[in-house]
């Protein structure tokens, strides 16, 4: 039914938001792409799993996955992005090194898992559900749409509300002035990459629960359709990344719902391009973005 | 003895093809584009290949040019959304671009097998044909670097507004690029295809752009030698050794952040760089110090 | 002959006017010079005529072709060519090919045969390159050739921009600031050079702030002060101008 299919599209839009949102902090504050927050994403879910299967309750393991992902993206910054923050040709070599970093995360993960398809013991989460209005919400859900909803408010509150969040978007505007005016850029960087890759790692726990099949390669597919939020929403926009994020799991629920499954990539990605014809900078990105070419 | 040369035979071919494939990606970004859309164009020359052969009866040679003219008209067809688009948006574009063929490819399974395949294809070119066609396309692409054409997409790679101003047409000669590029990844798609028992939509999906992109990255993205080479290293690394090939998508991630770290312009190309300054200081040590 | 007619033109980003209501004629042959302080406009200009921005309105004329709607590359091939206010060589490129990319625009061959690598095209190549080392021996910086051009000195790197520009033997040369950060011999060297182009029949825009460099050399010399032109005439008038005076020194 039309509004059980939007709310189930919903909840799985939080979760994209968050994916996106994680993404969007470097892009927007750094003008650099990240490509390996897919596989970070794929962290948070194998490092939950694992907790889990190592007898630590979920909450614990949801919080190591947190930490542990938000380290590992400022393990990606100093090894993957310090070195070209000065060179002429930053963005593509981000592109490149980030790839660099998501392939060898992703082999990690390959080996420790052997390749398998993993799954959460049964009632990791408890299994209840609930009708209302006609339409069934699971706690699981319920407690996805609250996770991206705190969440998404503590990156506000973050952002917006304290002198580190401030120093933040300082850097965004103009690193250098920043600098001149007494910021550290590295303690930036930390902190924006940290809370990035804690982003997409609550992320990953919380599609590995939802969708309870957790391989290396899950990490790939987010990451793509990522980029369909993030440029529908417009690079670097966090409102953006939010209501886009939000838009995305409708469409993408909605679709394969209601159209021949096999097509739903397909027009997910057409969408993607043409947006890009249309509109590059998205809903909310702002048209100096960079996604156009300089007038004629 | 023919164990060894068999198993090299393969692995040869692998190498033409992936040579192949990476020079259809270094010509686009000889012309300052970030396109990675030659896996898609691959793709598409694979199928329209076997196709052709297999379903119309077509003689592989023309089905071969079919492919390559197919690749080269998707590519023109693509350049004309992305001359908006700046470099990144480009290759988020193209990549896009590359998950749409995959999408279409496993979806239209009467004519394409789907996720089960293409099957049965008929075994009709070699190592010659191959070699062959790498070659052309080396020549032309050393042709290009030798006339007009090259200096234009130099121009336009380093500076479009300087590219502009001299009368080069950006537009014109990126859309070219794309053609190019399409029409050399369609033509050895369909070269792949007719080495492959079967085709599969995943072969070109997104470790098939990771690869394309890792030669030219590796090799160098402005001497004609630089995806080659690369594309001869990336392949045969993992021979060497048992824990190469295991490790193969490690390794690979590996010398992809080491190389834009320590060598960004590639290993070939930093070679002829260090060779450049070094017959320049010694051929005048006065100005040199310029 | 062929003289660039501006007519009434101005641009504007949102509200914000860039320049307004600029009208002006270079003939060939001559020197004119355009002036004004910091942020005037200038470039700007520059960039309308060169097709580089968008006119919001008005007329650029070159001879008889109207050039407002033209594209920057159609711009260079009407015969346009135009140096930069911070040099923009092709760092990457050696001194000859950042000279040989300017003859571009006079190149004959077909796209195709340089696809193909004909003869044709080769020879072409070939033809350049000697055509380059010519100009770089008249500039001075023949034992340059093959050296990375980024990694040159400031002077030489305005000589390399200077030959690229004259390579295509344009009918129409704009100058944005070419002698900028020069001592007075360097400056004087340049503008003999500019003398001579202009009596050959080229014609010359010369935008500068050394005045006394552009009244030196300027038949007719135009003044912008915040995208408005506030004088225009012989050397003479426009330094003894009140309005230019203010301009300059401020209120």
């Amino acid at each position: 039914m039309l509004a059980q299919q939007i709310l189930n599209g919903l909840v799985v839009g939080g979760v994209y938001a968050l994916f996106a949102l994680g993404f969007t902090l470097v892009f927007g504050i750094h003008h650099l792409m990240n490509l390996a927050h897919g596989a970070v994403f794929m962290t948070g879910a194998f490092v939950a799993l694992y907790s889990v299967l190592a007898g630590f309750p979920l909450w614990t393991g949801v919080l190591l996955a947190i930490m542990v992902c938000g380290l590992l993206s400022v393990v990606i910054e100093i090894t993957a992005f310090r070195r070209l923050r000065k060179s002429g040709e930053a963005e593509f070599g981000a592109i490149i090194s980030t790839l660099g970093a998501d392939l060898i995360i992703m082999t990690f993960a390959q080996k420790i898992s052997a390749s398998e398809v993993l799954r959460f013991p049964f009632e990791t989460f408890p299994v209840r559900i609930f009708e209302f209005a006609g339409l069934r919400v699971s706690l699981l859900q319920l407690f996805m749409a609250v996770s991206a909803f705190v969440l998404m408010l503590v990156l506000f509150w973050y952002l917006y509300r304290t002198p580190l969040g401030t120093r933040v978007r300082s850097v965004s505007g103009n690193e250098r002035a920043a600098v001149l005016c007494g910021v550290n850029p590295n303690v930036v960087y930390f902190q924006t990459f940290f809370l990035s890759g804690a982003l997409a790692g609550a992320s990953g726990v919380l599609i590995g629960l939802a969708f309870n099949s957790i391989q290396y390669t899950m990490g790939e597919p987010f990451l793509l359709r990522g980029f369909v939020v993030i440029v529908l929403g417009g690079m670097g926009s966090i409102p953006g990344a939010m209501i886009a994020g939000l838009l995305f799991g409708m469409i993408q629920t909605l679709t394969a719902a209601y159209l021949p499954a096999g097509l739903t990539d397909a027009i997910i990605f057409s969408l993607l391009f043409v947006i890009l014809l249309v509109r590059p900078y998205g809903l909310f990105g702002k048209e100096t973005a960079g996604a156009m070419r300089a007038e004629r | 003895m023919i164990d060894f040369l068999n198993t090299y035979h393969h692995l040869f071919n692998v190498f033409l093809i992936g040579s192949g494939y990476a020079l259809s990606q270094w010509v686009v970004m000889r012309a300052g584009v970030f396109s990675v859309a030659t896996a898609g164009l691959a793709s598409i020359g694979a199928y329209a290949a076997a196709i052709l052969t297999m379903r119309l009866g077509w003689h592989y040679l023309a089905s071969l040019v079919a492919a390559s003219v197919l690749g080269a008209a998707v590519g023109l067809l693509l350049s004309w959304p992305l001359a908006r688009l700046r470099g990144v948006f480009q290759a988020i574009a193209t990549l896009a671009f590359v998950q749409v063929v995959m999408a279409l490819a496993l979806y239209s399974d009467n004519l394409t097998g789907g996720a089960m395949g293409l099957n049965a294809i008929p075994n009709l070119v070699g190592t010659v044909e191959t070699l062959v066609s790498l070659l052309l396309v080396v020549y032309l692409m050393m042709a290009i670097g030798a006339t007009r054409l090259g200096r234009a997409f130099e121009a336009i790679r380093q500076n479009e507004a300087v590219a502009s101003s001299l009368g080069v047409s950006v537009n014109f000669h990126q859309a070219l690029a794309f053609a190019i590029s399409g029409a050399i990844a369609g033509l050895f798609g369909g070269l792949e295809a007719f080495q492959s028992f079967t085709l599969f939509p995943a072969t070109f999906g997104f470790p098939a752009v990771i690869a394309a992109l890792s030669y030219v990255v590796l090799g160098g993205r402005r001497s004609v030698a630089g995806p080659i080479v690369g594309a001869a290293i990336l392949l045969a690394l993992p021979e060497f050794s048992r824990p190469l090939a295991d490790y193969r998508m490690a390794l690979y991630g590996a010398i992809l952040m080491l190389v834009i770290a320590f060598m960004p312009r590639g290993i070939v190309d930093t070679g002829l760089l260090a060779l450049r300054r070094r017959r320049i200081a010694r051929s005048s040590p006065a100005e040199a110090r310029e | 002959m062929t003289t660039l007619g501006i007519d009434h033109v101005s641009k504007s980003f949102g509200g914000v006017h860039a320049v307004a209501d600029i009208s002006m004629q270079v003939p060939s042959g001559k020197i004119t010079g355009l002036i004004g302080p910091n942020g005037a406009g200038k470039t700007t200009l520059i960039n309308l005529i060169t097709g580089m921005l968008a006119v919001s309105g008005g007329h650029i004329r070159f001879g008889d072709r109207d050039i407002t709607q033209a594209p920057a590359h159609m711009v260079a091939r009407a015969g346009i060519a135009r140096t930069f206010q911070n040099i923009r060589l092709l760092a990457e490129a050696s001194v000859i090919d950042n000279v040989m990319i300017g003859f571009y625009r006079r190149e004959t061959t077909s796209t195709l045969a340089s696809l193909l690598g004909l003869p044709a095209a080769r020879g072409e190549t070939r033809t350049l390159r000697t055509r380059a080392l010519a100009l770089l021996e008249r500039f001075g910086m023949a034992h340059l050739a093959e050296h990375e051009a980024g990694g040159l000195a400031y002077g030489h790197q305005r000589r390399v921009e200077m030959m690229r520009a004259l390579a295509s033997q344009p009918a129409l040369i704009l100058l944005d600031e070419p002698v900028a950060g020069m001592n007075d011999v360097e400056a004087g060297e340049l503008g003999e050079i500019f003398s001579g182009l202009a009596r050959a029949g080229m014609g010359v825009l010369l935008i500068e702030h050394n005045v006394r460099f552009v009244t030196q050399l300027c038949h007719q010399i135009y003044v912008l002060d915040s995208g408005r032109m506030i004088a225009s005439g012989t050397p003479t008038e426009v330094v003894n101008n009140p309005a230019v005076i203010t301009a300059y020194l401020g209120a």
